[in-house]
């Protein structure tokens, strides 16, 4: 039996609109996963902030070469405090946002599978942040080792540290129970008909993701621990003078680290193999290709963690194989950039704000993948590392990667979310104001960091003045784009042009089935989907 | 109970032991973390 769907192309599952009263039940005890994806999202927006702010204090005091603005020590905890703050609570929670919303919806099940876990792996995070956020305000200041926690020197901080590991272990047990939903939802409670290879690209990518995040957040956690002991209880496990190995920590480190980044981008992979598709008006090129490039992706992301440790020192060997290992991961990547340019050709384009954020994408990502391949090279990065050159591909990976596909994926589902259409004229004028003051921002970064500028320091020889000049301008810009992108945010939420339940004419997936706003409850009563309805599989 | 809300009882019990299943590797990998760093150190 499919399911009916109606002449608008809506279905008609007899779903219900049964929001909890009171707003401590509406949000505190919600345990429906699109209560809990606003939750994760409103959260993400809002250390976005905080950590854009952070930002912004790095750029002002970068402006001009000299201490104009905040001392030495300051500076170095607002590096750490925004990648912590950027990393673990501004990217990771909004793709999990994402997966809450889109995830059942986009298989046919009525919600995640362990529904009080989740609202459990939510609340969980403003005490981890409000730990970290607290250590701004005690004697001493936040850390400010870098979010890479090195030993010896993170352990020559205040007590911050207590503060920051358990702010670390809070943010684990969190991101650990989300990925254990994320796997349970998508092996136990797809529709019945619903095979693994109809999956759309956007799940397939984050139950990858959510395997690699059940292998490396405990790493961390472990690792942590063991600096808790090493500050507190005498132990001497990263501590040279007491035997101990500090070279270790960093290999533990970039064992979870490595990984991390693609968590990152995998699932900013999924929204864009989602959005490309609908405004090409053709189906994802080499479906399959992609399923398996992911996995390749993510195989090979366990076994280059020393590329970030070249200049610490290792044997021949080890250089190579790190080498060529971290270069493979160029190919299944390859095959992804291939693949959605293929999807493009002689497709039916059109230029909605979800697609041109999804083209800049491909394009940028594609300068930091590329930025990333020269790094790779052992006998170079030895000049690059440390440099602002890995501060401008980090950048392009994260920003115009990963928060670029966020952005994305807000404008193209905001209107499934809230019923209401975005305005398109300030959304391309976002896109627009975004694209040019990210490349100001941090295009001239790369030729600071093969000049030689180190990055972490807050004054710099006069020779590297004017793309610093012009590297804050367009920090800026950016930060003030985002200002207007909450402006937009906003403004669609609260009314605009009614969204239809399909929205985007090239859209294809069950999660177009239901109307727009999606009921609070969806799926509840179904029984096996339409499978034409998918946008992968075998009926096509 | 009709045959929808069985079925979904039936995921919801299939996706508690994924669960378990899953948590026992997370633990393991904290343990297997530890572990290299104690032998390690010793």
């Amino acid at each position: 039996m499919s399911h009916d769907i109606t002449h608008d192309g809506v279905a008609d599952h007899h779903d219900h609109d049964h929001k909890p009263k009171g707003f401590v039940k509406r949000w505190l005890m919600t345990t429906n996963h699109k209560d809990i994806g606003t939750l994760y999202l409103i959260f993400a927006f809002a250390m976005f902030i905080l950590g854009g702010a952070m930002a912004m204090i790095i750029r002002l005091e970068l402006f001009q070469p000299g201490l104009q603005f905040v001392e030495p020590d300051f500076f170095n905890q607002m590096t750490t405090m925004h990648a912590l703050i950027m990393v673990f609570g501004a990217v990771m929670p909004a793709f999990v946002g994402l997966a809450n919303w889109m995830i059942p919806m986009m298989i046919g099940a009525p919600d995640m599978a362990l529904p009080r876990m989740n609202n459990w792996s939510f609340w969980i995070l403003p005490f981890a942040f409000a730990l970290l956020s607290s250590t701004l305000f005690m004697e001493g200041g936040a850390p400010a080792g870098g979010w890479t926690m090195y030993p010896p020197l993170v352990l020559q901080g205040g007590h911050n540290v207590a503060y920051l590991v358990f702010a670390v272990h809070l943010m684990g047990i969190s991101s650990i129970m989300g990925a254990i939903n994320v796997i349970a939802t998508i092996m136990n409670m797809r529709a019945p008909n619903v095979g693994y290879l109809n999956m759309p690209l956007f799940v397939w990518t984050w139950l990858i993701t959510a395997f690699l995040l059940i292998a490396v957040m405990p790493v961390l956690a472990g690792a942590v621990t063991m600096l808790l002991t090493d500050r507190y209880f005498d132990t001497s496990f990263f501590n040279a003078a007491g035997g101990g190995d500090p070279v270790l920590f960093q290999h533990i480190f970039w064992f979870f680290g490595h990984p991390e980044v693609y968590i990152m981008i995998l699932p900013a992979f999924g929204v864009v193999s989602e959005i490309i598709p609908t405004f090409a008006r053709k189906p994802l090129f080499g479906y399959v290709s992609m399923v398996y490039a992911t996995a390749a992706i993510a195989f090979l992301s366990f076994i280059v963690w020393a590329h970030h440790m070249f200049s610490v020192g290792m044997p021949l060997g080890a250089e190579l194989y790190f080498m060529y290992a971290t270069m493979m991961i160029a190919v299944p990547t390859g095959v992804k950039i291939f693949n959605w340019v293929a999807t493009m050709w002689k497709g039916s384009m059109t230029f909605e704000t979800p697609m041109l954020f999804s083209l800049a994408f491909v394009i940028l990502f594609t300068i930091g993948g590329f930025s990333g391949v020269m790094m790779a090279l052992a006998p170079v990065d030895l000049q690059y590392h440390d440099t602002y050159f890995i501060v401008a591909h980090f950048h392009y990976v994260l920003v115009t990667g990963a928060v670029f596909a966020i952005i994305a994926g807000v404008y193209y589902w905001i209107p499934k979310w809230s019923g209401h259409m975005y305005n398109e004229r300030l959304g391309k004028i976002h896109f627009w104001w975004s694209t040019i003051s990210v490349n100001v921002l941090f295009f001239p970064q790369h030729f600071l960091g093969l000049a030689g500028m180190p990055r972490r320091i807050p004054d710099y020889s006069t020779q590297f003045a004017e793309f610093n000049m012009w590297s804050s301008i367009g920090g800026f810009a950016f930060g003030l784009a985002q200002v207007f992108f909450i402006y937009i945010v906003w403004k669609t939420v609260r009314g605009g042009e009614k969204a239809t339940g399909q929205v985007w004419e090239g859209a294809k997936g069950l999660e177009w089935t239901v109307p727009s706003p999606a009921p609070h409850h969806t799926f509840e009563d179904f029984g096996p989907v339409d499978l034409d309805k998918m946008a992968h599989g075998k009926t096509h | 109970m009709n045959q929808e809300e069985k079925r979904i009882q039936e995921q919801r019990k299939a996706a508690r032991k994924t669960a378990v299943i899953l948590a026992v590797i997370a633990v393991g990998f904290f343990s297997w973390a530890v572990y290299i760093v104690v032998k390690h150190a010793t």
